[in-house]
């Protein structure tokens, strides 16, 4: 049979599309490539500190951008410490155990939340630190935690709403025969629906750790700063990539700053892409836990 | 000269200097800790983080961080004691010390100079024709005895307080024409007017070099030195503001800016230290 015209119109623009986010990402790509690897090295990661002073924390680094990746990657392990648990839950709760009426509640506040711009998370943190200054802790000032707690709010939606498709999104089939076999509500939630929607559940996570790792209204409101070395405890101010770009981008004196950034901005790149493999990871270990078959990336 | 006169200049002389540059060194920093936070103005950065670097090399256990956001962020942080020190590009407004009881510490003199293409053959202009240019009433090199090319405004962001200066003293408090294009910082200006060959705008004397031309004003050079002395007029200067007195170890980084290794920093930041008053 022949296919109409508009069948071949409708297939080759879908195929430009593609190809035009290809080309987009290849060309970023290719930009951040050209532009930052010249500058890869001892000195773009800790300037004229002996590199294994500045790893162990013996000497600060002053012109290289280890400080801020040690507060990103500091960053991120506080944000998920605060939000894996409470974002699961929610999500577990949404799925599986909550009324129609919380269901519609919560759902509802989860979209408010998805929908509000960092840099509004960034102002609320602010407010809340010049409020809780006045009020009970005169000492309260902006740092890492009060950042991660503020991301934390951030990336909420993404773990929810990841963890309730995941969840929703196992056969009811399979709870059904579960329930006929005799298992409890929370049997089949842990031992078999849980399980099933891992994988959901973790790239969900790993979304939400990129969004950590790249944020950059929340944090320059609520902790990060230009120049703090490495991250001393929860209650200091921190150094982290995307603000380091950002402030660079923004106020850089010489050409040699300037490449300073793109260099950091490919640092942020490389590990968004470790992040997006370590998911693949796991999803291919998930399967051959669970599946006991080869998944299809491997063959 | 008599020896009473001779000994009495030297005596002045040491009254003097000790009174530009207290004794303070990295020595008095010695067995203390604590935090220093520092945010504001973005052209104090490279000074602040000198001295934090060489503080900090010494002593540990003291932590210093920099950071900017510019002179109004500068204010409102150290006022509501989110930082100990904020760094401002212009003097402190009236509302601003009642509101908040801020000190104010000024430390360097900064002058801000017109600056054009190096290809550009212009070598001078006066004030009148400077406001024309920014407000836009004068669009073409021509008239100023230029190519035949028209002027690109470049101009500084808002809150910025090189703008400030330069709108303040060096165009009379005119506003300039909406039809600019602003950059962020020196060093984004440099870069911009060094690749545009239509381009006027304006940086700080310490970040002069040869990727740009700089024009004299009203026969006005701008150099370092006239800042200094005063023929050279569209000048700020750079202030740190505390709440209240300073204490204990925001004192004495306060005290180590004005100190001699502190106006080395200044001077290597491109700026003239200024003695404590």
């Amino acid at each position: 049979m022949k296919r109409p015209l508009i069948f071949h119109v409708f297939r080759s623009s879908m195929g430009l599309s593609a190809a035009l986010v290809l080309g987009c990402v290849g060309t970023l790509f290719f930009f951040l490539l050209l532009k930052g690897l010249p500058t890869w090295g001892t000195e773009l990661f800790f300037g004229d500190t002996a590199p294994m002073d500045a790893i162990m924390g013996k000497a600060p680094v002053w012109e290289g951008i280890w400080p801020a990746f040690m507060g990103t990657l500091c960053l991120m392990t506080v944000t998920m410490g605060l939000v894996l648990l409470p974002g699961i839950g929610c999500g577990i709760f949404l799925a599986e155990y909550a009324t129609p009426l919380w269901k519609k509640r919560v759902n509802t506040a989860i979209d408010l939340l998805a929908g509000a711009p960092s840099i509004v998370m960034g102002l609320f943190g602010f407010t809340l630190i010049l409020f809780l200054r006045r009020a009970f802790f005169p000492e309260a000032n902006t740092c890492l935690f009060l950042a991660a707690g503020c991301l934390s709010l951030l990336v909420t939606p993404v773990l929810v709403v990841n963890t309730r498709e995941a969840l929703e999104a196992v056969p009811s089939s399979i709870k059904l025969a579960a329930t006929s076999l005799g298992l409890s509500k929370n049997q089949i939630i842990f031992c078999l629906a849980v399980p099933m929607a891992v994988r959901g559940i973790v790239s969900g996570s790993i979304l939400a750790m990129g969004r950590c790792a790249e944020d950059t209204a929340v944090i320059m409101l609520t902790g990060a700063v230009a120049n703090a070395g490495l991250p001393s405890s929860l209650w200091a101010k921190f150094e982290a990539l995307p603000f380091t770009i950002y402030y660079t981008m923004a106020h850089y004196q010489s050409q040699e700053e300037l490449n300073l950034a793109f260099g950091a901005a490919l640092l942020l790149l490389f590990l968004a892409t470790a992040m997006v493999a370590l998911a693949k990871l796991l999803e291919v270990g998930h399967k051959l836990f669970w599946q006991g078959e080869r998944p299809s990336v491997l063959q | 000269m008599n020896r009473l006169h001779i000994l009495s200049l030297s005596l002045l002389f040491c009254c003097l200097t000790m009174g530009t540059a207290p004794a303070t060194t990295l020595k008095d920093f010695q067995g203390q800790k604590g935090t220093v936070n520092i945010a504001g103005g973005t052209a104090h950065i490279p000074v602040m983080k000198a001295a934090a670097r060489s503080i900090m090399s010494a002593e540990p256990d003291i932590r210093i961080t920099v950071t900017g956001g510019g002179s109004g962020v500068g204010v409102q942080q150290v006022g509501e004691g989110l930082v100990d020190i904020g760094n401002t590009g212009r003097a402190l407004k009236e509302s601003e010390i009642e509101k908040y009881g801020l000190q104010s510490f000024p430390f360097a003199i900064d002058g801000v100079a017109v600056a054009i293409h190096p290809a550009n053959p212009v070598s001078g202009l006066t004030q009148e024709q400077l406001i024309k240019i920014f407000t836009g009433e004068i669009t073409r090199w021509q008239d100023l005895g230029g190519p035949d090319a028209p002027i690109t405004l470049y101009v500084r962001e808002d809150g910025s307080g090189t703008r400030e200066t330069f709108e303040e003293r060096g165009l009379n408090k005119a506003v300039p024409s909406t039809n600019s294009n602003v950059s962020n910082s020196n060093g984004a200006m440099k870069t911009m007017i060094a690749q545009d060959k239509n381009a006027i705008g304006y940086v700080g004397i310490g970040h002069l070099d040869s990727s740009i031309k700089a024009l004299p004003v009203d026969g006005m050079q701008p150099t370092q030195e006239n800042a200094q002395n005063g023929s050279y007029i569209i000048t700020r200067l750079l202030y740190m503001n505390t709440k209240g007195e300073p204490q204990g170890l925001v004192r004495l980084f306060i005290d180590y800016i004005y100190s001699k290794d502190g106006q080395g920093f200044i001077a290597a930041a491109g700026y003239i230290p200024k003695s404590k008053d």
